[in-house]
């Protein structure tokens, strides 16, 4: 075995190397967890495992990925196809971790879906790449011809009696196709719209058959926890966290980039040790912890840690935990309608309040912006934030909209209503 | 515990919901008013346009309430939710205003304002202030054909058009595009939308996106016309439509809820067809010929005369029609007497029905209704496809083929209403819909099993079928027993399945063996039950007058016998071989034909009387199902035509041969035809409490008819009296009864607050159940059967070396008055044969290719269509299209290329 690795995820990423092939990543203690587990273990023991190691989902929402897990019917419950999907529509603004694990390492990739898929005994899985990752398609397509080659792919693998094909799927472009729904809907050549739930997809999933999706990072830290155990695993976290995390920041910093760091870690030792913190004549006034679809965090909270939990009780979300920094020289409320104009765009038009409801705000805020603003354009944006809120509109585009809107009024208000006083924006 | 029911309170009232509905479902069957508009009755919920948002509350305790989409949540037992909460009454308001920020207000240039879904809902959460400031997303519009105009612009993005088209009817050439705001309801590029089921999404959109071009060109406001309630003329399922009238001129038909037949949904045959009312081919008035080809127009007084005159002889025949009514065909009948009328339909057609009739009515099969159809859980089609014959059937046999079985929702927990995730259970998991018949079906896409054969075959399979679920019933060898092995697998597992049939192609023989399969399932143990395809809106009615066929008439006249010939409503150039019927006509000494529109038959006649047609008269039809239904007469005018059995009897007293003071109004003659004919009794029933009390009569005018001084007070400030018909239990005027009382004869869905087809909701028993009222017409056969023996396999017709031709009907172009509408006729198809490709090659022919076919003495000119799956030896002909002459289908004969240019 080689050395126990602390920074699991991206240890076989070199910055500017092309990634390892299969026999280099089998010498760095590749596909181990694989030979030990097809036909070995017990796959409700991988999902038991995954359940006890804290894991969970690094697309943004957290949730435990082992109860995801669990909730797959078994194959006595529901013969037939059944699927793993793996997320890699990175389309989040701001968002760039998964990028680095689909081009920097194929093969760990390729190893979590076949540990992942064992887990919840699915047959076919498929990765949906965002389409402009064009290398990363390139890169995924060589390893999955390397694994197949290598017989860790294909029909009966190892002679375990498993059988597990992987398919690579590029995006057309939706920002909603990251939503697990719609993303099957895409999947399966429909619009990519939501479904509601329940059903879950655990049920009712990709064609109707038992499914599951996970985002990338999420599969990736399968192998490590197979291979290295759920305590170890546990033990990597800070502050009362498990595991490590890809964070990133971009924004004026000095070095802005992904890293993989303790879950746990404090947004300012990510800004300030890892990214060097603020470029020279900008400081910084706030943080979108984790993309475009979570609320600000203000420049007095940067000590607080970068989990969840902890970012739900400061009032906004961890998300993907790849942060955008707003600083002193950029407008909020141009920054602000940018991202909102993103939004409207990105609406599948399905939800009313959403398809019609999030062009209103950007046109308000364009118009706060450039100086034609009214008074009664706060009270209206301040409505939008709760009738295009969660449980409001079908999906959480909106609501995750409306986060950057709900804390930008909130701090940042006298900046909204000096706009409007004054007819300009202060910044230009 | 009452499993059945279960109480919610809702803002402190309590309702009575059942397990397994919505809230939404449960609010508006208690008449609580939720506005809506991405759910639909028919399609369920989506919960796409938030618009029926209610606060629930999770227990006494709970003041804050959640806000939930009262289409996507279940009932549970003791639920509180509110309605009338401020927050979630500020967030239905906004909603409204959000798909209004897109909508362009042109309400009184619009054809649906005044009865818009969205106008009512805008009002119900009594939105009323603007305050979005930019610009509105503006869309090019398309042309989708000739029945429906588009208007993009006022979309509001309810999804229900395409969740519709796509997938309640199976539409693939329309849908949405686009993204975010930019979304667009439409086709890939104009073009004619090809579903025969379009016409609905003028009723299912909420708001004006899709009007009805027909209507919209000789437009009335809702409240401007007189409407009536009637039954479509164009095929035997007999949908229920309200048809509406301005100044005696026809304006549109709409569906007629009835939840037993058609739902909510018409076809575009039944929507469109009746345009044929205002069409030229109309006979107006009398004509009398006058030596050689001269006609004469005559008063109508003189024409009943020249009637009287001719029933004063003897050798006088009557030949009734499967599109009259039973009252025109029975005083036909009564005038000429029974020994001398004759049902006008060819041997193919008679065969078929009278074993129709000994199924249903003697052997008191269990027949199934279009409802029982859509709710059983398999079905098997044999012979002929139901969508150019039945094509509202067809639509109920597709949503059978579409749905996850109940035990796949069951297993997933997931409601029938929550419709995606209800259809994507679908997969793999459909209800069997199984197909058997010559050609391919429009419903193949949707079957488990589909399978084109010879009628032969088709007919050894439905006997062999029987014989492998009881091996009592006659026993004939399948000629794929592996095909019969699935089949019956299938049906053996479902409780209530339903056997479709038709005998178009097959014949009556298949009729037989669909009858032994139901008597085998049943004795088995299930609920099957049968439901035979017959061509006309009336045929089971002619055929209960118990008539011989039209070749029996040929040859009484040829023969002599008949001397004076009474032709009621039929094209009889439809329905015989031109050589022998003009044969015939030559050699009787008097021909008269009474009819609503111009026929060859007409032009042939020399007395030819213009009658009322279906919706110039009080008519009674009995369906497929043998469901007797009651039409009113609808079009008034001062100029409007007599309706048959009028001038019958008046003809009939005049020359003694009804007794004097018979039939003085319609209840009398329905009386009459009870009496006479014991197996049409219930048609006393079919409206029996209908009030004669002027002031009881349900008002046939709207409660905003108040413009009818207005509209036309350019011309005459007076006001003219309504045109009355005593005959009918409809009043006159707008005063009149409260309808629900008596919603079985309500002429349309209109409830305060609610001005839109939706006012239908305020009808109902339950949301999408039964009329208040029950639904109308009485079903004359009281089908139980299980005792009936099974039938022995009639001998197979022998293979022929020639092409053997079978009948192939279209839903645009074969069916008689439809094709005279002039929206119709701009959706026929050139007439075709259509030929699978061995066959083609084999006689060297390409699709596009023009051919002539010669069945017996008669030739007619086709284009060959390429069609895979006919067996050899096999071309389908169609039928039926206007100015071709009748052919005896199925029938063998030759194909021969035509050379040179067609033109």
């Amino acid at each position: 075995m080689s050395a126990i690795p602390t920074k699991p995820l991206t240890r076989n990423i070199t910055r500017g190397e092309i990634p390892l092939d299969i026999a280099s990543y089998e010498r760095a203690d590749g596909y181990v967890a694989v030979r030990d587990t097809l036909g070995k273990v017990d796959p409700a023991a991988i999902v038991q495992m995954i359940t006890d190691s804290g894991l969970g989902g690094c697309g943004g929402g957290g949730f435990p990925t082992g109860r995801k897990w669990q909730l797959m019917p078994t194959r006595a419950q529901r013969p037939g196809p059944r699927y793993f999907v793996v997320n890699a529509d990175e389309m989040e603004p701001g968002t760039f971790k998964d990028r680095l694990l689909l081009e920097g390492d194929p093969h760990q990739m390729i190893e979590g879906i076949i540990l992942s898929a064992y887990a919840v005994q699915a047959d076919v899985a498929f990765i949906f790449v965002r389409g402009e990752y064009v290398t990363a398609i390139e890169r995924l397509n060589i390893a999955i011809a390397q694994a197949a080659a290598a017989g860790l792919l294909g029909a009966n693998i190892f002679g375990s009696g498993y059988n597990l094909s992987i398919q690579v799927h590029g995006g057309a472009g939706r920002y909603i196709c990251g939503e697990e729904t719609a993303l099957l809907n895409s999947l399966e050549g429909k619009r990519a719209i939501p479904r509601s739930k329940p059903p879950f997809p655990q049920i009712n999933g990709l064609w109707g058959c038992p499914t599951i999706v996970n985002n990338v990072e999420t599969v990736c830290n399968v192998p490590h926890i197979v291979r290295y155990g759920t305590d170890w695993y546990r033990g990597l976290g800070a502050n009362g966290a498990v595991g490590t995390k890809i964070y990133g920041v971009s924004g004026r910093v000095n070095r802005p980039g992904t890293f993989e760091l303790p879950m746990g870690t404090s947004m300012r030792a990510m800004i300030d040790d890892c990214a060097g913190g603020m470029k020279d004549g900008y400081r910084l006034r706030a943080v979108l912890p984790g993309g475009a679809s979570t609320g600000f965090l203000p420049e007095d909270q940067m000590d607080v840690p970068m989990t969840f939990a902890d970012m739900a009780k400061r009032g906004t979300r961890l998300g993907t935990g790849t942060a955008i920094v707003l600083d002193d020289r950029t407008c909020p409320v141009g920054f602000i309608a940018n991202l909102q104009q993103f939004f409207a765009r990105e609406s599948c038009g399905w939800c009313a309040p959403c398809r019609d409801g999030l062009p209103w705000v950007e046109r308000t805020l364009k118009s706060i912006e450039t100086g034609t603003g009214v008074a009664r354009d706060l009270d209206i944006l301040t409505e939008m934030t709760d009738n295009l809120g969660p449980g409001r509109t079908f999906c959480a585009l909106a609501p995750g909209a409306m986060a950057s809107l709900q804390s930008g009024l909130k701090y940042f208000g006298d900046v909204f209503r000096q706009h409007i006083d004054s007819r300009a924006c202060p910044w230009t | 515990m009452d499993l059945n029911h279960l109480d919610l309170t809702v803002d402190q009232i309590i309702i009575t919901a059942r397990p397994g509905q919505n809230i939404l479902e449960a609010c508006l069957s208690a008449q609580q008013d939720i506005p809506y508009f991405c759910w639909h009755p028919a399609l369920g919920s989506v919960g796409a346009c938030r618009q029926c948002a209610v606060k629930v509350f999770s227990g006494p305790e709970d003041q804050t309430g959640q806000i939930v989409m009262a289409c996507m949540t279940p009932v549970t037992p003791g639920m509180r939710l509110s309605i009338a909460d401020p927050a979630v009454a500020q967030f239905r308001d906004r909603v409204i205003e959000f798909v209004l920020t897109n909508h362009p207000h042109d309400c009184p240039v619009c054809e649906v304002g005044g009865e818009c879904h969205l106008q009512d809902m805008t009002a119900l959460v009594k939105h009323d202030e603007r305050r979005y400031r930019f610009t509105k997303r503006t869309h090019l519009n398309q042309n989708l054909g000739p029945f429906i105009r588009h208007e993009m612009n006022r979309c509001i993005g309810c999804y229900r058009c395409a969740r519709f088209y796509r997938d309640y009817a199976g539409g693939r050439d329309f849908g949405v595009f686009g993204s975010n705001r930019n979304i667009y309801f439409g086709r890939a590029e104009s073009g004619t939308l090809e579903s025969e089921f379009a016409g609905n999404l003028v009723e299912v959109c909420p708001t004006g996106v899709f009007v009805d071009k027909p209507f919209s060109a000789r437009f009335r406001r809702k409240w401007d016309m007189r409407a009536t309630p009637s039954i479509c003329p164009h095929c035997a399922v007999g949908c229920n439509i309200t048809v509406q009238e301005r100044e005696g001129e026809f304006r549109r038909v709409t569906n007629r809820y009835n939840e037993t037949l058609n739902g909510y949904f018409l076809c575009d045959r039944g929507r469109f067809g009746t345009g044929f009312l205002e069409s030229d081919a109309r006979l107006r008035g009398a004509k009398r010929r006058q030596d050689g080809n001269t006609t004469v127009a005559i008063e109508l007084a003189e024409a009943r005369a020249d009637l009287a005159a001719r029933l004063n002889h003897d050798g006088v025949i009557g030949i009734g029609s499967p599109r009259a009514s039973l009252e025109a065909n029975f005083a036909l009948r009564a005038v000429v007497g029974a020994d001398h009328f004759y049902a006008g339909v060819s041997d193919q057609d008679a065969a078929v029905l009278d074993t129709a009739i000994r199924l249903m009515r003697d052997h008191a099969m269990p027949i199934a209704s279009l409802a029982d159809t859509e709710n059983a859980d398999a079905a098997l089609i044999l012979g002929d496809d139901p969508s150019d014959i039945a094509p509202r059937l067809a639509l109920s046999l597709r949503q059978l083929g579409q749905r996850a079985t109940t035990e796949t929702l069951a297993a997933r927990q997931i409601p029938a209403w929550n419709d995606t995730p209800a259809r994507l259970a679908a997969e793999g998991h459909r209800t069997p819909l199984m197909i058997a018949t010559p050609m391919a079906t429009r419903l193949d896409d949707c079957a488990a099993i589909s399978r084109h054969l010879t009628p032969n075959a088709i007919i050894a399979l439905a006997f062999a079928l029987a014989h492998r679920l009881d091996d009592t019933a006659p026993g004939v060898a399948s000629d794929d027993p592996v095909l019969a092995g699935q089949i019956a697998g299938l049906l053996c597992h479902a409780a209530s399945p339903v056997i479709v049939v038709g005998g178009n192609t097959c014949g009556s023989a298949l009729l037989l063996g669909a009858a032994n399969l139901v008597i085998a399932l049943r004795r088995a143990g299930s609920a099957a039950r049968l439901l035979i395809m017959l061509p006309e809106v009336n045929s089971v009615g002619l055929g209960l007058l118990a008539a011989k066929p039209l070749s029996a008439a040929l040859a009484a006249m040829t023969a002599g016998t008949a001397k004076r010939v009474i032709v009621l409503e039929n094209d009889l150039h439809r329905r015989a071989e031109v050589e022998a019927l003009e044969w015939a006509f030559a050699t009787v000494d008097s021909l008269c034909v009474l009819d609503h529109i111009e026929t060859p038959t007409t032009g042939a006649a020399d007395l030819a009387i213009g009658v009322g047609s279906f919706a110039d008269s009080d008519c009674t039809f009995v369906n497929l199902e043998g469901r007797a239904q009651r039409g009113f007469k609808a079009i008034f005018s001062p100029a409007e035509p007599p309706q048959s059995w009028q001038v019958l009897r008046d003809a009939g007293l005049d020359a003694g041969r009804i007794a004097s003071g018979s039939w003085h109004n319609h209840a009398a003659l329905i009386e009459a035809i009870t009496i006479a004919i014991p197996s049409l009794a219930g048609c006393t029933q079919v409206w029996p409490d209908a009030p004669y009390d002027d002031m009881q009569r349900p008002a046939t005018l709207p409660h905003r008819y108040s413009g009818r001084t207005a509209v036309n007070a350019d011309r005459n400030v007076r006001e003219p009296k309504p045109f009355a018909n005593p005959d009918s239990p409809l009043g006159t005027t707008m005063e009149g009864a409260v309808l629900r009382a008596d919603s079985a004869l309500v002429p349309y869905f209109w409830s305060p607050g609610w001005n839109s087809a939706q006012a239908v909701n305020k009808y109902q028993s339950s949301i999408g159940g039964q009329l208040a009222s029950g639904g109308a017409g009485i079903l004359l056969f009281g089908g139980s059967a299980g005792h009936t023996g099974y039938f022995p396999m009639p001998p197979l017709v022998p293979p022929s070396d020639q092409t053997v031709f079978l009948p192939v009907t279209r839903v645009f172009g074969s069916e008689e008055l439809s094709a005279l509408s002039p929206a119709v006729a701009a959706r026929m198809s050139a007439p075709s044969v259509s030929l699978n490709p061995q066959e083609a090659a084999r006689l060297a022919l390409t699709a596009g290719d023009r051919v002539d076919c010669t069945i017996g003495t008669t030739v007619v000119s086709r284009v060959v269509s390429i069609e895979a799956g006919l067996a050899n030896g096999i071309a389908g002909l169609t039928i039926g299209f206007p100015g071709e002459a009748g052919l005896n289908l199925p029938g063998v004969g030759d194909i021969h290329a035509v050379s040179g240019d067609p033109s």
